[in-house]
């Protein structure tokens, strides 16, 4: 690779690599109109609800009366969003990047190429960020009487607030995944963090929910306008160019601009020339595995074909968070809501106000009671429904996909030791739970009734989206996240799974009142039984037709 | 006892429009090391992929001793390993663990597996390696890993693509030994290869496919006559084979 300057080869390169990032992002060449209308309605759909959200965020602060906050808290927004997509994409786009050696033989600078490799996130980030924080600013600036200035500030606030955060969470993404490939349980590490990380983010807004128990509206906002200056104070303090940002929008600061837009300018500068004068140990540091141990392993004792398979399914779900924590979101929480329906019952938590939307009084809550039971056992089928780890297993196989087709094991054992390992965390899952809830002193018809729904809806539906991921797998793949968050099984597994759930707890909670409780229990029982079997059957059909199936 | 190994006969297979490969029979008996050469894009990888059950044929039938690879896949499949083009296995798992998930999918008893593993690896020396995660192999120490994998049943029919791309020249000496090993102890192996001068010192028979058709195949003295493997090589893929026709099928 060259290292002299000059912009030969940046135009070529960048295509290409916007190019990949949009086929990341699963926006094909020639993919069809009906594939590229559909992305185009997804996108259409997600901005409209991110913009809607920050737009009720950003007028709630200005009616909590905290709206000098809002331009601080929209650089926060816009800058997190783009830490969270480098940390995401920089490993692999950055550094570490496989084809880095035919990069690296192009007669193209160093400082061309790194350009060339950040700028897409940068892009993406200051996309990003426009979208989060224009709607909070619009708030700000349609309530108050803006200085002089503020929405050309605002706007240049918006497009720079994520290259600085954006330039750092480069290095500290380098640094994490240099330290991750060494150590050959990291997976594991980030799959508990993770979980942690999400235990304690739903029992904050759960503590949170709590804290407003019994109070009306005006005293929330009250508490909410109060939270928010300390927000605003929290971030200043603890985010500066936040600051700057702010008192630029809001006091026209012309030194708080220009301190806002050098450090952002700055950041990326430093940042593109430090690795463009270190990349080939960058890439090498981030690229490595982890350090050989040298030392003999020892032969396992046998075991059947079908053990065999679903252990190996465990251990890809160990070895990869992100496919963890996607498909097993929903069982983290099954066994969070047990845990607090158990430590503080059902009917306190329905008069708490801690269930958003649900507004309850003890008295209501009894007088509701058969229709809270009927209810009960389909938070636990929703649950079940969105933990769905069997979904993309088959595309996971990936380039190894000949492991499974030559394996001397018919079709149904690979499936089903992929369905397998679902259930193996699904049932760990619902037993915990029903442990949990029993501890907690609810009727076991009822616990009973919750672990029929979890593993009747998760058998279910498992089954339907593993069935439509071996039908047409793809194995052609860039990133996993293409297969496990946007790939059709796991949309149709876990959106269908999800509606059906709801749609079955509201026949149940009908038939109870029309019928009575037993209408319900037997709904709530059969039901899922039924998703289970209707799902079995089409996977037995996929089966039976063997892989690879007609449409490989 | 069955007089052939792998016997396809009429094999075809199309891409949509495109015919990959168009009625092609070979045959390879026990003991026999059978060498597939051709030119890029000829339609090996086609046909082996088709041999090991990883991909169906549009017509026509592939049986490994008797077992028809589509109707009775599972039988042919035990009796049979293979060994891809590209080394790709589990990242995720170490190189322990892949033999063993593959010892017990072959069924592959434990003390059988002990001696086997220890046996091949350190022929082919990956032995102290087995501990690490298939991440930290480079491309050769997969290869050893899949032929270690491969070997580990004591396969009847061994289809390896491309074996020897990737291995040290200490490794690929090894491998060499190996498949005539396993050819004097009555197996059968079907490779596909660039490398002609190991095709012709290494097989006893030799098929060439063109374009999808099967232009030469027999015994690798007959095949290549008084010339080197490459003249005739040459001879047939580049300048036509108009008068070049199987020698056995």
């Amino acid at each position: 690779m060259a290292v002299g300057s000059g912009s030969h080869g940046f135009l070529p390169l960048l295509r290409l690599q916007v190019g990949s990032l949009l086929y990341s992002l699963g926006v094909r060449r020639g993919s069809g109109r009906l594939r590229a209308a559909g992305v185009c309605v997804l996108a259409a759909f997600l901005v409209v609800m991110a913009v809607a959200y920050m737009w009720a965020l950003g007028s709630g602060m200005v009616a909590a009366d905290a709206g000098e906050a809002i331009p601080a808290l929209a650089a926060l927004a816009g800058s997190l969003a783009a830490v969270a997509l480098v940390f995401v994409k920089a490993p692999g786009t950055v550094f570490g990047c496989r084809d880095y050696d035919l990069v690296a033989a192009l007669p193209v600078p160093v400082r061309t190429v790194v350009l060339v490799r950040t700028a897409p996130l940068y892009g993406f980030g200051i996309a990003l960020s426009v979208l989060l924080s224009a709607p909070l600013h619009a708030a700000y600036l349609l309530a108050t009487t803006p200085a002089p200035g503020a929405v050309a500030t605002a706007v240049v606030v918006s497009a720079l607030a994520p290259l600085a955060p954006a330039a750092v969470a480069t290095l500290a993404s380098l640094v994490l995944t240099s330290v991750a490939v060494r150590f050959r349980h990291a997976g594991v590490v980030q799959l508990v963090l993770s979980a942690l990380l999400v235990v304690g983010v739903v029992a904050g807004s759960f503590a949170f929910s709590e804290s407003f128990s019994g109070a009306d509206d005006a005293t929330v906002l009250a508490a909410m306008g109060d939270m928010a200056g300390a927000l605003s104070v929290a971030v200043s303090s603890a985010y500066p160019p936040a600051a700057w940002a702010g008192a630029a929008v809001v006091d026209g600061s012309a030194t708080g601009l220009v301190a806002f837009c050098a450090l952002s300018l700055a950041c990326p500068a430093l940042v593109t020339l430090g690795l463009a004068a270190r990349y080939p140990a960058v890439n090498a540091l981030a690229a490595s595995g982890p350090r050989s141990r040298r030392r003999k392993a020892r032969v396992s004792a046998a075991t059947s074909p079908l053990s065999a398979l679903t252990r190996k399914e465990l251990r890809r779900i160990g070895s990869m968070p992100f496919y963890a924590m996607n498909g097993c979101a929903g069982l983290l929480l099954m066994v969070m809501a047990s845990v607090a329906a158990s430590v503080f019952g059902v009917d306190a938590q329905l008069s708490s106000g801690v269930v958003d939307g649900v507004r309850l009084d003890a008295q209501a809550v009894e007088a509701m009671r058969t229709q809270i039971d009927a209810a009960l056992p389909w938070v636990f089928g929703f649950c079940g429904a969105m933990s769905l780890t069997a979904s993309p297993s088959v595309s996971l196989e990936a380039r190894a996909n000949w492991l499974m087709l030559t394996a001397p094991v018919g079709a149904g054992t690979v499936l089903t030791s992929k369905l397998l390992a679902n259930i193996v965390l699904g049932g760990a899952a619902v037993a915990a739970s029903a442990v949990a809830l029993l501890v907690g002193g609810i009727a076991p018809l009822i616990v009973l009734q919750s672990a029929v729904c979890a593993m009747g809806m998760l058998v279910g539906f498992a089954s339907v989206a593993l069935s439509i991921d071996a039908l047409r797998p793809n194995f052609a793949w860039t990133s996993p996240s293409e297969i496990i968050k946007r790939g059709l099984p796991v949309m149709a597994g876990s959106l269908g799974g999800v509606l059906v759930s709801l749609g079955l707890g509201f026949l149940s909670v009908t038939a109870a009142g029309v019928f009575g409780p037993m209408a319900s229990v037997a709904i709530n029982l059969a039901a899922p039984a039924v998703c289970a079997l209707v799902g079995l059957a089409v996977l037995r059909t996929i089966a039976r037709r063997g892989l690879p199936g007609p449409s490989w | 006892m069955e007089r052939f190994v792998l016997e396809v006969n009429h094999y075809r297979k199309e891409y949509g429009d495109h015919i990959a490969v168009r009625d092609l029979s070979l045959s390879v008996a026990p003991g026999e090391i059978c060498g597939f050469i051709g030119h890029n894009g000829a339609g090996k990888t086609t046909l082996i992929r088709s041999v090991v059950g990883a991909q169906p044929p549009t017509s026509g039938t592939v049986r490994v001793c008797g077992h028809d690879v589509w109707r009775d896949a599972i039988a042919a499949k035990r009796l049979m390993a293979y060994v891809p083009d590209n080394p790709d296995v589990y990242d995720f798992l170490t190189g322990m663990q892949y033999l063993d998930f593959v010892a017990d999918v072959f069924g592959v008893d434990a003390a059988k597996r002990r001696q086997r593993v220890s046996e091949l690896a350190t022929r082919l020396e990956l032995a102290d390696a087995l501990g690490d995660p298939v991440s930290a192999y480079s491309h050769g120490m997969r290869q050893k890993l899949v032929l270690v994998g491969a070997l580990l049943h004591d396969p009847t029919l061994l289809v390896l693509d491309e074996p020897f791309v990737g291995l040290d020249p200490a490794a690929s000496h090894e491998l060499k030994t190996i498949l005539r090993e396993r050819a004097d102890a009555g197996s059968a192996v079907f490779f596909s290869s660039h490398v002609l001068e190991v095709v012709e010192r290494l097989c006893d028979t030799v098929a060439v496919i063109r374009h999808g058709e099967l232009v030469a195949f027999g015994p690798t003295d007959e095949v290549r006559g008084s010339a080197s493997l490459e003249d005739v090589f040459l001879e047939l893929v580049e300048k036509g084979a108009d008068s070049a026709h199987p020698s056995r099928a």
